[in-house]
């Protein structure tokens, strides 16, 4: 893999083993935690509540891309028959079940639950139904219906819908756990949720400096406890020294490029099987991505007054990927602007449709009403067969030049 | 009950979970878009290479303008594809009624119907209001004596499909699909139809074009059942003709056999499935799978293992918009060669 060129995060060692102690822990220390398999929207705050572990397989997967060890996986899962056009995330992880020897980490712990949130995709649905068979694990599904409205607000009654689902979703894991939810625990875990959250968009918020402290690989990076670790005390506290290391680097004027020429917007999942090197193709024209669509995911607003369970209803029908692509759209050019940005990228991720289906019109909405110019780009985020290095790099040097042409 | 002649403004609807007797008693004539069989270029400024030919092909038509007669178009939530195909639609025609019904996902959740009932009546609202019109309980009802009265023909004709050829049974679902529920064209005589000795099961999104059901009758196979969205699935389930209409929409909705982007029970359509197989006797199972169908291929694994456990046959198909005639037909003939062996 190639090296990153521009400025390390000296926070990056405490990271590293933030979610080194995690996967270890998930693998062989959770003294009385069953093990909950969750999805990335998923109300998390409520398994943490009734103290299960959770793990994450979209990050595994992730994990898998950037280890190269996705493609080896995801054949594993064609040969079974999985159709090498589905998610790659989740081919991988149907690798991982068939054959963990070939798995990172020597594959995720079995699960006990397996909760998926549709507020995200269709796919998790089919994933956490092969996992329910492979595993013979109870499975919960939270329907979280799709917004389709303008203003993006969801409908009354699918606010009630999803409500009344969190009390079901608590009673099948009391049954599943054989406890109860004190609701103490629900709003200290909440509370911790919300503090990290708000940190992280905190942190997301500070590249609107010139130059930004950040690139786009340290958002990808550093979104993993956000994900993986939302609502604990360690999250907190990485968050708190993350704001403070970025927010020393705005007051210095640090960049995370050497020169940052350019300001970018990434839209999509990272390319995690070449992370630095599709990057570093940036970084040799000045161009610094400071802000994303992806990573602000995990920068929702969170409430904490008013009923909990309604609260995360809310907060967990509302996230970008269950929104239209108008809502999405007029969500980018508020980017743009607050950015300042002299551009976008997208990434066409044939592993994720929902994200990627509409980004054409997406882009015509936000260049015109913008001004700023947008490259596609096709690649996956985690299978790398089908990347193409040589041709990539064409594309971003012409839209390059496009841009220096712009003066 | 409205009068509809074909002359009305139609609304046209991308899968069968759109209540059809909701747009009839709004005084239109529902018919279902399917896609044509050129290739769709225009809709490549729209939808990547990997979204599915259905999508593509649909948004293709509307914009070569073949669907300029169409007064709103409608979807249900369905799959990731499909969700982004309604916004994108409504981009493109922002002066058409665009309405997605956001049908639950959990059918086995007990809480799906309330939810449902309540999205139905918000569409149906949209629908009143966007066109200044009323839908009265009176002719929901009568909506619903007529769809069902189609149904029941359609059913009929499947218990006598044996008699017609597969081209006639593909022509009779989808020129149903886009008629008012009254108009039924019934093949006028069964034909002799002496070589058809392998039965067999097909399942798929949708059948689109008749490539597949030509080469079943040219080698002599009968497809003795289905579970295709315009095929058996549009008419499983009967409407309650009592009660408060829009619940009893709600509750077929949740009746009807699932669509794979829908959860009713782990292994609801591999029970299903077999259940199909074994009530018609069928000698095997063709996939029908349009590529990039991603809930279709993620059910494949699970029902092909099935299948395999009880020993019956089974052949994938894989097809873009149109099936390739030849290769095709080298398939099935080698598919259905073993089967009679």
């Amino acid at each position: 893999m190639s090296e990153r060129r521009y400025k390390k995060l000296k926070t990056a060692p405490q990271l590293k083993t933030l979610l080194e102690r995690h996967y270890l822990a998930a693998k062989y220390f959770h003294p009385g935690k069953p093990i909950a398999w969750v999805t990335s929207g998923a109300p998390v705050e409520i398994v943490r509540a009734l103290d299960l572990f959770p793990v994450y397989p979209e990050n595994y997967g992730a994990l898998c891309g950037a280890r190269g060890a996705s493609a080896e996986l995801c054949q594993v899962a064609e040969a079974r028959g999985y159709s090498a056009d589905l998610c790659a995330y989740a081919r991988s992880s149907v690798g991982m079940m068939n054959d963990a020897k070939r798995a990172p980490l020597g594959g995720l712990p079995r699960p006990d639950v397996l909760i998926t949130c549709g507020n995200i995709c269709g796919t998790v649905l089919k994933w956490y139904e092969a996992a329910a068979r492979h595993y013979g694990a109870p499975l919960f599904i939270l329907d979280t219906p799709f917004i389709h409205a303008d203003d993006g607000e969801p409908t009354p009654h699918a606010i009630a819908y999803v409500a009344v689902q969190l009390d079901e979703m608590i009673a099948f894991l009391e049954k599943q756990t054989r406890r109860k939810l004190a609701r103490e625990k629900l709003f200290d875990v909440l509370r911790l949720s919300i503090e990290a959250v708000n940190l992280w968009r905190e942190v997301r918020e500070m590249c609107r400096a010139r130059p930004s402290p950040l690139n786009a690989p340290d958002l990808f990076l550093n979104m993993a406890p956000i994900v993986t670790l939302r609502g604990t005390k360690e999250c907190v506290e990485f968050y708190r020294a993350l704001k403070d290391e970025v927010a020393e680097r705005v007051a210095h004027k640090v960049s995370a490029l050497p020169e940052e020429k350019y300001r970018l917007l990434w839209d999509n999942i990272a390319i995690w099987h070449h992370l630095y090197k599709f990057y570093n193709h940036f970084v040799d024209y000045g161009a610094c991505f400071v802000v994303d669509t992806y990573t602000g995911g995990w920068a929702m607003r969170m409430n904490e007054q008013g009923d909990p369970i309604e609260g995360l209803a809310r907060t967990y029908t509302q996230v970008f990927l269950n929104q239209s692509l108008q809502v999405r759209a007029r969500d980018m050019i508020d980017l743009v602007q607050r950015f300042d940005v002299d551009g976008f990228v997208m990434h066409s991720n044939r592993s994720c449709k929902p994200y990627s289906a509409g980004q054409y019109d997406i882009r015509r909405i936000v260049t015109e009403q913008t001004g700023k110019p947008g490259l596609i780009i096709e690649a996956d985020h985690s299978d790398p067969r089908s990347y193409d290095d040589a041709a990539i790099r064409a594309r971003i040097q012409m839209f390059m030049e496009g841009l220096q042409a712009r003066g | 009950m409205p009068q509809i002649h074909t002359s009305h403004p139609k609304i046209g609807y991308l899968c069968t979970y759109v209540p059809e007797e909701i747009l009839h008693a709004a005084g239109f004539l529902p018919v279902r878009i399917m896609p044509g069989t050129t290739p769709p270029t225009r809709a490549d400024a729209h939808l990547q290479s990997y979204t599915c030919c259905f999508a593509r092909g649909c948004l293709d038509l509307a914009l070569a303008g073949k669907l300029n007669d169409l007064a709103g178009v409608v979807f249900t939530h369905t799959c990731d594809t499909m969700q982004g195909l309604a916004d994108i639609w409504r981009e493109v025609f922002p002066h058409l009624l665009v309405e997605t019904i956001v049908t639950p996902v959990t059918l086995n959740s007990p809480h799906a119907q309330k939810y449902l009932v309540a999205e139905l009546r918000r569409f149906t609202a949209a629908l009143e209001k966007h066109f200044d019109v009323r839908v009265t309980d009176d002719a929901l009802r009568a909506s619903i004596r007529a769809y069902n009265a189609r149904r029941r023909a359609l059913a009929d004709f499947y218990a006598r499909r044996a008699e017609f050829s597969a081209v006639e049974w593909f022509n009779v679902m989808n020129t149903a699909l886009t008629r008012p529920p009254e108009e039924l064209e019934m093949p006028q005589a069964a034909i002799e139809n002496q070589k058809s000795k392998i039965g067999l099961v097909l399942l798929g999104a949708t059948i689109d074009e008749p490539t597949l059901p030509q080469i079943l009758d040219d080698l002599g196979a009968r497809i003795v059942a289905d579970d295709f969205c315009n095929g058996a699935r549009y008419f499983d389930t009967l409407v309650a003709e009592d009660g408060d209409p829009i619940e009893a929409l709600a509750v077929r909705e949740i009746a009807r056999a699932a669509c794979p982007c829908k959860h009713r029970a782990l292994d609801h359509r591999i029970e299903r499935v077999l259940k199909l197989v074994r009530e018609h006797r069928a000698d095997g199972v063709i996939f029908y799978h349009k590529k990039f169908c991603d809930p279709h291929a993620w059910d494949y694994p699970p029902l092909a293992a099935a299948l395999d456990r009880e020993k019956i046959a089974h052949l994938l198909l894989e097809v873009e918009q149109v099936a390739p005639l030849g290769q095709t037909r080298v398939r099935v003939e080698a598919f259905l060669e073993m089967l009679s062996a």
